[in-house]
């Protein structure tokens, strides 16, 4: 696509009978242009903002009041107000861009800047680079063309196209090739244009179909003109804005042959330059091999880099690591202790429940005893108590 | 860190072997990409492509908050990423599925200027494992991705077939719409229906019709204590009526239009609640029978027992 030293071969299709290559030509050199989107943009914005109308408010909107401030003191805002009296007019605010009936901000001026200077090389540039688009098949799909079906791409058709002049041979033609299918698109997606464009003669929206590119015009131009998104143009005068419209590259284009051919000589290439743009040659482009993982990854670049530093474990990337809580094999050769502490504490429990229970044991079974004993031992105890009382007795008394 | 040799470890990046170099991207990392087979110039037109049309404008992105969806068919998984995007991929394979049969699509470079055969199509064998061979023998040298991601497709699309094939063999319930009005309108409209039909009335005379035809003589089986109390009732009320009415016919004799008497009878069939036996007496019963006799040839005639039937007939009836 950058440096092509080859150069590929097109097949030429006939306009009736059998889709099969008639002929073989070898590809132009514009079709390995550098193919740059962001060129392209800058020069589309610019190129479109060239058909426009100048237009601007009146100069004298909104100023056709002879209003004066009121001044402080009337507890209303220091708008102008319009003089007199015995209308409605009357006391109402003038001239600012927020009053009603005032003028606008910045009112619009005719001697604006409408339209753009672009440097001719990068209008060329884009130019180049959106025919090289018109090549490359995803580019054409991801614009919204319905190519499926076509014998090849760039398509490229016999010089008999610019003979037809009959409009019904035309879509014949886009049928017999496969390019019928966008014109189809066309008609089916024909739509009342939103907003007031639609009653400013600007009623429909149509998408944009195929262009057919052709060299002379012997009838193709009225041939094609009816049919619904079709455009036709010359070779000699290719509009950036038509090969890529909305600044997006990749429009569906059928190349006559002689067309095709012709473009070598318009656009040049890298060592000769062109016959019709003076001094003109193909662009060249910033990089050769844009492909910089390869470059990286070659042994000139990766011999001189020196040796990549361990990653910091602080932002790197999150190992998945077995948790040791939950597989015992991890754990144990991770903390080889572990097993033995296990074993320990297990020991020690059991240790401890023993001592536990006969401790419990223990008193229960002396609960048990008092329990089942408590009769007899009520009639002794009360018998004892007396006993100790009267024997507190005397002690109290000595 | 000291990492013990026999500490199983999920990241297959470390510890790094000596086989990778420190400095370049892994000889897994690059397999996982796909970079090795590719030719330096097709990695260039990747690139392009994807910076034109993945950062930029493509007709089949669709964009919404959380995610970038792919619309184009052949993407793989429907989302919009470089290593999936089937433009921006000069080597590329799906698995679709048509008429029943899953299909696998490869893209190769060289055929990327043909648009019409761009797509080899390969018919995968109806069996499943069959297919995953065959799929992994087609996509020998396609990056891992990709093969891993046709796969699971090839899957998913078995899955949802073999739920069609089901699902038609079941009786699958229609959903219909309820609509408010219409239900509305319809449920008055019966009950209105329903009104205007009468039925009870129609139900009715059809049963005294067909009492009167003489249909159920015979037939009826009366319990036999209700039946000699409603005769005594009657007696009684019988014998005060015709008193009254010989008083009555002395008085006068009034005679009965054809209109009153279909009246009359109407009132017969419509408030059979109301039924005395002072209503059915009435002085104009002859001539009212008379009536109903012409309008039916060849009944029998009345009696008063026929009219005691009747009113229990209706009893049982409301009953």
């Amino acid at each position: 696509m950058t440096t092509q030293q080859l150069r590929p071969i097109v097949s030429v299709f006939p306009i009736k009978g059998k889709v099969k290559t008639i002929k073989q030509v070898p590809l132009p050199s514009v079709f390995s242009a550098p193919i740059r989107p962001d060129v392209v943009r800058f020069v589309h914005t610019n190129m479109a903002k060239n058909n426009r109308q100048a237009h601007a408010v009146s100069t004298t909107a909104g100023e056709q009041t002879s209003a004066t401030s009121w001044g402080t003191g009337r507890a209303v805002a220091r708008i102008p107000r319009v003089k007199g009296s015995g209308t409605g007019r009357s006391g109402q605010a003038a001239f600012g861009n927020m009053c009603r009936g005032g003028r606008m901000y910045a009112p619009k001026k005719v001697w604006r800047k409408w339209h753009r200077k672009i440097n001719t090389n990068q209008k060329r540039y884009a130019v180049c680079s959106a025919i090289a688009a018109t090549a490359v098949t995803p580019l054409v799909m991801s614009r919204g063309h319905r190519v499926n079906k076509l014998p090849e791409l760039p398509l490229v058709v016999s010089d008999q196209l610019q003979s037809l002049t009959k409009t019904r041979q035309a879509v014949k033609f886009l049928k017999f090739i496969g390019a019928y299918r966008d014109v189809e698109k066309v008609i089916r997606t024909k739509k009342t244009r939103v907003g007031q464009g639609k009653y400013r003669n600007r009623r429909h929206v149509l998408r944009k179909g195929p262009m057919v590119v052709y060299a002379r015009n012997l009838g193709i131009k009225k041939a094609f003109r009816n049919i619904p998104g079709v455009e036709t143009a010359s070779v000699y005068t290719l509009n950036l804005l038509k090969l890529a419209p909305g600044s997006q590259m990749g429009r569906f284009i059928i190349w006559t042959e002689s067309a095709f051919k012709l473009l070598e000589d318009i656009y040049g290439s890298w060592e000769k330059p062109s016959k019709f743009k003076s001094g003109f040659y193909l662009p060249r482009p910033v990089m050769v091999n844009t492909d910089v993982e390869r470059i990286i990854k070659s042994d000139q670049v990766q011999t001189v880099l020196r040796n990549r530093r361990p990653r910091s474990r602080k932002y790197g990337k999150k190992i998945q690591r077995a948790d040791p809580y939950e597989d015992m094999s991890v754990m144990v050769k991770l903390n080889p202790y572990y097993k033995t502490k296990l074993q320990k504490q297990k020991e020690l429990d059991e240790k401890n429940k023993k001592e536990r229970k006969e401790i419990v044991d223990k008193s229960r079974k002396e609960y048990e005893d008092w329990l089942y004993f408590s009769e007899e031992e009520e009639e002794e105890e009360e018998e004892g108590s007396d006993e100790d009382r009267e024997i507190e007795v005397l002690s109290d008394e000595n | 860190m000291i990492f013990p040799s026999s500490y199983s470890i999920r990241s297959k990046w470390w510890p790094p072997t000596p086989e990778t170099p420190s400095t370049c991207l892994s000889l897994r990392e690059s397999q996982l990409l796909g970079n090795e087979n590719k030719d330096e110039d097709e990695n260039v037109y990747e690139f392009i492509i994807w910076s034109c049309v993945g950062e930029n404008f493509c007709c089949f992105k669709a964009k919404t908050k959380l995610e970038t969806f792919c619309r184009n068919r052949y993407n793989l998984s429907g989302i919009c990423r470089r290593k999936l995007c089937p433009l921006a991929n000069s080597q590329y394979a799906t698995v679709l599925e048509h008429r029943g049969k899953c299909l696998l699509y490869m893209k190769t470079i060289e055929r990327i200027h043909t648009p019409n055969k761009m797509w080899e199509k390969i018919v995968l064998p109806d069996k499943y494992s069959d297919a995953l061979k065959m799929i992994d023998e087609k996509l020998q040298y396609f990056p891992k991705m990709t093969i891993n991601k046709a796969k699971q497709r090839l899957t998913r699309i078995r899955q949802y077939l073999m739920r069609m094939r089901r699902m038609k063999l079941t009786v699958q319930p229609k959903l219909v719409r309820v609509n408010k009005k219409v239900e509305r309108r319809e449920r008055k409209r019966e009950n209105r229906a329903l009104e205007v039909a009468k039925i009870e009335k129609s139900i009715n005379n059809e049963l005294v019709d067909r009492l009167k035809s003489g249909l159920y003589d015979g037939f009826y089986n009366f319990d036999q204590e209700e039946f000699e109390q409603m005769l005594d009732k009657i007696g009684a009320k019988y014998e005060e009526e015709e008193e009254e009415k010989e008083k009555e016919k002395t008085g006068g004799s009034t005679f009965v239009i054809d209109e009153e008497a279909e009246n009359e009878m109407e009132a017969w069939g419509k408030s059979p609640k109301i039924w005395d036996m002072e209503d059915l007496v009435d002085d104009n019963y002859d001539k009212k029978m008379k009536k109903l006799k012409k309008r039916k040839k060849g009944k029998p005639k009345f009696e008063i027992e026929f009219e005691q039937e009747v009113n229990q007939q209706q009893q049982r009836e409301k009953n």
